[in-house]
């Protein structure tokens, strides 16, 4: 029988309560409270614990009728001239494509059956040319902005002429979304999230979590075959996510925290990790 | 009903300012997932509140054990009273009418045993 100290019973006790999905998940809670070596670190860990947003089916279907909302009455786009495009680029199966086809069972149920979805970014010249002259750029988290900002480029650059478009995400970081906003690009995004660490702690407070989840990283392995932590240091381009889909409906984004999702600590054992990730080339 | 549950409902019952619920670990062995469902399902019937790490039950709670109780009670001392008749206890002197028409039939068949006196069987 697992002893319990008293106060970090009460933490996990609030921590359970308001994460109700970690409680099917206490064996990595646990495993990732005991590679904490101090009650800082613990009370860092469990502070972004209870400030994550993990969507379940029936959160995840509320987002995705507030993004069929925005399609269907805000975005000013016509039934008849839209496609929603995937910001699918490569061959492999993506959440691009896994939103999209959530979004196309909703839009269906609310009237939306005229307009073209498109799973792959390459396709959405030929369909424009068909008349679907309205785009619609669709995925399901936005963390640095910059793979948009791409795919923006990419897509003008494709089409050759001005069109109207919009992106849509199910949830995405604020800081991006605003970056993303400057350069005119239009964006609908219901979840807005705010960085786990430098936009909710401040002064001395900030500089120790900075060093504490350092610290935790550090515990990691550096290198898992090629690819190297250092790259996902507080998430993508220090995104510092908290953000993931339940079970099958998504794959956790790189932008998170990596002691959530790194698969090996610093001896290069596999550890008891709490999300997912699929990542090509673990 | 969980029996840790009922356990911890018996002892909250029993305190009149609550308990810390690390006492349910102690006791019981009681995770703390299972106390964050503990209170989430309690709280939401409005029998329990979570103050300061202590679980303390509600007037409501209170009333509601105090009912489960007597029921309990009474199952185990063999009768099966009436629902009707588990009312609070009266007050010395109270005056009590019983309702006649909530009585049963057997109770109210009234037989004369031969010695003059009539008895309620």
């Amino acid at each position: 029988m697992k002893k319990y100290i008293r106060k970090d019973f009460y933490k996990l006790i609030r921590l359970y309560y308001k994460q109700k999905w970690l409680r099917e998940r206490k064996m990595e809670v646990e495993e990732l409270l005991k590679f904490c070596d101090t009650d800082i670190q613990k009370d860092i860990v469990i502070d972004l614990l209870e400030e994550f947003s993990f969507l379940n089916q029936v959160t995840y279907q509320d987002n995705l009728n507030k993004v069929c909302d925005y399609i269907i009455n805000k975005s000013g786009f016509s039934e008849e001239t839209t496609q929603i495009v995937a910001l699918t680029k490569s061959e492999s199966a993506d959440s691009g494509q896994a939103v999209l086809y959530h979004l196309r069972n909703s839009l269906f149920g609310l009237g939306w059956r005229k307009y073209k979805d498109v799973n792959k970014l390459g396709s959405a010249k030929k369909i424009y040319n068909q008349g679907f002259k309205q785009i619609i750029l669709f995925d399901e988290f936005i963390g640095s902005g910059q793979t948009i900002i791409c795919r923006v480029n990419e897509l003008k650059g494709l089409i050759g002429e001005q069109f109207s478009f919009s992106c849509c995400f199910i949830a995405g970081m604020d800081y991006a979304i605003s970056n993303i906003q400057n350069f005119g690009i239009p964006v609908f995004c219901p979840l807005k999230l705010k960085k786990g660490i430098s936009e909710r702690y401040s002064g001395s407070e900030l500089r120790q979590a900075e060093d504490e989840m350092l610290n935790l990283e550090l515990k990691l392995a550096p290198w898992i075959n090629k690819k190297e932590l250092y790259t996902y240091s507080f998430g993508w381009k220090g995104s510092e996510a908290l953000y993931s889909l339940e079970g099958c409906f998504g794959n956790t984004p790189n932008n998170v925290f990596p002691i959530f999702w790194w698969m090996k600590d610093i001896r290069d054992r596999d550890r008891k990790h709490l999300l997912t990730r699929v990542e090509s080339g673990f | 009903m969980k029996r840790f549950e009922r356990k911890i409902l018996a002892d909250l019952f029993k305190s009149s300012n609550g308990l810390f619920a690390y006492t349910f670990f102690e006791r019981y062995k009681v995770k703390p997932d299972e106390i964050a469902t503990f209170i989430e399902k309690y709280e939401s019937l409005n029998l329990i509140i979570f103050v300061e790490n202590k679980l303390l039950l509600t007037a409501k709670g209170r009333e509601e054990l105090k009912i489960s109780k007597r029921k309990e009670s009474t199952k185990n001392m063999g009768f099966n009273i009436p629902e009707e008749f588990t009312v609070n206890r009266i007050g010395i002197n109270e005056l009590y009418l019983p309702d006649i028409t909530k009585l049963s039939k057997n109770i109210l068949i009234l037989q004369n045993n031969g010695d003059g006196e009539e008895t309620c069987t």
